[in-house]
């Protein structure tokens, strides 16, 4: 099978790009299994935590003898538990992701990319990766997992998944949220498009405890419309049909665009949900870095 | 503004060709899809047809090329005040004084003529038909150079104005008739003292064929207001018995009707085939006329002269080489006869009226065509016209190309 063959192939060049990222879990988590990840539970991890007075029935083996020795008093060391850090990943496969930008690139293209490189990196890290690709009803859907078999999994249901339908971003959230089962992290990639509840989704998702992540993947061509003259624009998902005089409502279009782009991000920054632009015109390995980076950024704010 | 031929207007029934072309031709729009109309109807709230022209400002551009052309056609000429009054600033006024018109008035007349013109000449005051002549030779010679308006400031009678005597003023010339008293008609005026006679003058033993001539000119008038008398002189006549009849007027013709009633009388061909045939008979006889003053009506082949005319006091004479009964004499007479009806018929002598006035009043203040200011604008129309079509043919050839590429 030739590199080109599938966009799901991934490119080395690419994973050599993004071999160095490091995702771990901003928030705290609660996995079944021992991880990498902050526990809320503090025990027996390798990660200390503190020194408190000895209380009767701790673990003796948990008595620091060494300042016992040289001030005649007893703590207890406490070590935080680590745990792991499940993701689910929720690519919006709706019909208005077939919207290609001028090199022939589709958002669903860009989309499962990015979804398979988090795979990628996730299970590299060994962490658990599920999936639910989510038009206007569930598509491919796997429980979050570890392990490579997982990820040729992984790779198989993204590369299966095509564009089509309408958009039900509020019930693919949801969905991805509940297979979760515990606290966890919920990435939602996405053009935000014809889901007008998908605010309440995300932050529900949020008062459950989840991590939430928002790729919004846009073309150049949706952000500042390029076409010029008369167009009659035919709405992917609707069917809809719309003439316009494109070069008339060129700035009120992109004006009006740009308006929804900031009023998610604002959304999103008061959600504590992290917003990742994810254009069709940059690299993954752009787009994921500048995850990780806005990520630390956010972590570092709240310590 | 002025238009020359207001029918070429009809042309810009043509605009409705661009405006269907536009129509006919108009791009059909490309199809374009796209994730969402959500931003697109925010900002194209009017969900627009597709009829209407694509491209108002090439469709504006050809309008106005039909209608600069249609302009064009129609000759423009922009009255403006200003244009008028350069206008009329380069009028040449000749007037000619009635002498029948008092002096006060005359002077005062005359000074709001002379007002607002470029330059004036006054001929006068004087009998209008005797000074007209002038006037007209005046008039006619300034028309060469710059417009020019003949104005007679009349009394209305006493002398007598006829239609003949304005017919003379060419066509280049205006005319403006300044009736002092609008109550005086010409026709109040003794213009014509009854019909003008023709007087046949023959020698005692003539006098049979005399009478047959003059019944049969019984009928002859000169025009008013010359009214003077005809004579036919043969030879053998004392010019001494020949005078003029009574009832003649004395009044002077004028040198232009005598001429002309002489040439009407010369250029018949019949008089000039009688005389060939009266000289082929018993050859040329000589005559007494005063060569020097006489026209040459009719001559043989050899040159020698058979008739002449003349004018002679109040009377038009007609020397006649040729005796009473011979072929030549009688055509001659025929013809003179024939003639001088003709020329009554032309220019017939009846008594003026105010309509008459009205009707000779030529206005020198706007052109017979709009020569002047009318070719300018008219140029400056079709330079317009032209300058348009240049600028289409620019933003056609500078129009984009179409796209050959969408997002999609």
């Amino acid at each position: 099978m030739s590199a080109s063959a599938s966009p799901l192939a991934l490119d080395p060049a690419l994973l050599a790009r993004i071999a160095d990222l490091e995702l771990a879990a901003r928030l705290i988590v609660e996995g079944a299994r021992l991880g990498a990840h902050r526990s809320p539970y503090t025990g027996s991890g390798a990660e200390f935590q503190q020194m408190r007075p000895y209380l009767p029935g701790d673990d003796l083996k948990h008595l620091d003898w060494k300042h016992y020795a040289r001030t005649d008093r007893l703590f207890t060391r406490v070590y935080r538990e680590t745990t792991e850090w499940p993701v689910m990943l929720a690519v919006d496969t709706s019909r208005s992701m077939a919207f290609a930008d001028g090199r022939g690139v589709t958002k669903l293209q860009v989309s499962t990319l990015l979804a398979a490189a988090l795979t990628y990196l996730l299970v590299q890290q060994g962490e658990a990766v599920g999936l639910v690709s989510h038009g206007a009803e569930v598509g491919e859907a796997l429980p979050a997992r570890t392990g490579r078999p997982h990820l040729v999994r992984m790779l198989g249901a993204l590369s299966r998944t095509r564009a089509e339908g309408g958009t039900d971003l509020s019930g693919g959230l949801r969905r991805a949220a509940a297979r979760l089962g515990r606290r966890g992290c919920v990435a939602l990639i996405s053009d935000l498009y014809g889901a007008e509840d998908v605010q309440p989704a995300l932050r529900e998702a949020r008062r459950m405890g989840h991590e939430v992540v928002v790729f919004h993947v846009l073309t150049p061509e949706e952000r500042a419309l390029v076409a010029r003259g008369d167009v009659e624009f035919v709405d992917l998902e609707t069917g809809d049909r719309l003439v316009a005089d494109a070069t008339r409502i060129r700035e009120a279009y992109a004006e009006r665009v740009a308006t929804f782009i900031a009023e998610q991000q604002r959304f999103a920054t008061t959600e504590g949900i992290t917003f990742v632009e994810a254009g069709t015109d940059r690299g993954i390995d752009d787009v994921l870095r500048a995850f990780t980076q806005q990520r630390a950024a956010q972590a570092g704010g709240r310590r | 503004m002025i238009w020359a031929t207001p029918w070429a207007w009809a042309l810009a029934a043509l605009a409705v060709l661009p405006i269907v072309a536009h129509l006919w031709s108009r791009k059909q729009p490309r199809t374009l899809a796209f994730p969402t109309l959500r931003f697109l109807r925010a900002a194209s709230p009017v969900s627009r047809r597709l009829h209407r022209v694509q491209d108002w400002p090439l469709l504006l551009l050809r309008l106005a090329i039909v209608m600069a052309i249609a302009a064009a056609a129609a000759g423009p000429t922009v009255a403006s005040a200003w244009r008028d009054a350069a206008w009329r600033a380069r009028l040449h006024r000749v007037i000619v004084l009635d002498v029948a018109v008092p002096a006060d008035r005359g002077a005062r007349i005359v000074d709001g003529l002379r007002a607002g013109v470029a330059s004036s000449v006054v001929i006068g005051p004087g009998e209008v038909v005797a000074l007209l002549d002038e006037a007209i030779a005046q008039a006619t010679h300034a028309s060469r150079v710059m417009r020019t308006e003949l104005a007679i400031v009349w009394a209305g009678d006493g002398a007598a104005l006829s239609t003949h005597d304005v017919a003379d003023v060419p066509r280049s010339v205006g005319v403006r008739l300044v009736a002092v008293d609008s109550s005086t008609s010409p026709s109040d005026g003794d213009v014509t003292a009854g019909p003008p006679s023709v007087t046949i003058e023959a020698t005692p033993d003539d006098l049979a064929t005399r009478d047959v001539l003059q019944t049969r000119v019984q009928r002859l008038r000169l025009p008013a207001p010359t009214a003077a008398a005809v004579m036919v002189r043969w030879p053998g006549v004392d010019p001494k018995v020949l005078a003029a009849t009574k009832d003649a007027p004395p009044v002077s013709p004028t040198p232009t009707v005598v001429s002309r009633a002489l040439e009407a009388v010369a250029s018949d061909p019949r008089v000039r085939d009688a005389a060939d045939r009266a000289l082929a008979g018993r050859g040329s006889t000589a005559s007494g006329t005063p060569t020097s003053v006489a026209d040459d009506l009719a001559t043989s082949l050899e040159g020698v002269p058979l008739m002449r005319g003349w004018a002679e006091d109040a009377r038009i004479v007609i020397g006649l080489d040729a005796d009473a009964t011979s072929p030549l004499g009688w055509w001659s007479i025929v013809a003179a006869a024939e003639a001088l009806v003709r020329f009554e018929t032309i220019d017939a002598a009846a008594p003026w009226t105010a309509q008459d006035i009205a009707r000779t009043q030529r206005e020198a203040a706007m052109p017979e065509t709009p020569s002047l200011p009318g070719g300018l604008d008219t140029r400056v129309m079709w330079g317009l016209a032209l300058g348009l079509l240049m600028v289409e043919q620019i933003a056609r050839r500078r129009q984009a190309p179409p796209e050959v590429s969408d997002a999609a």
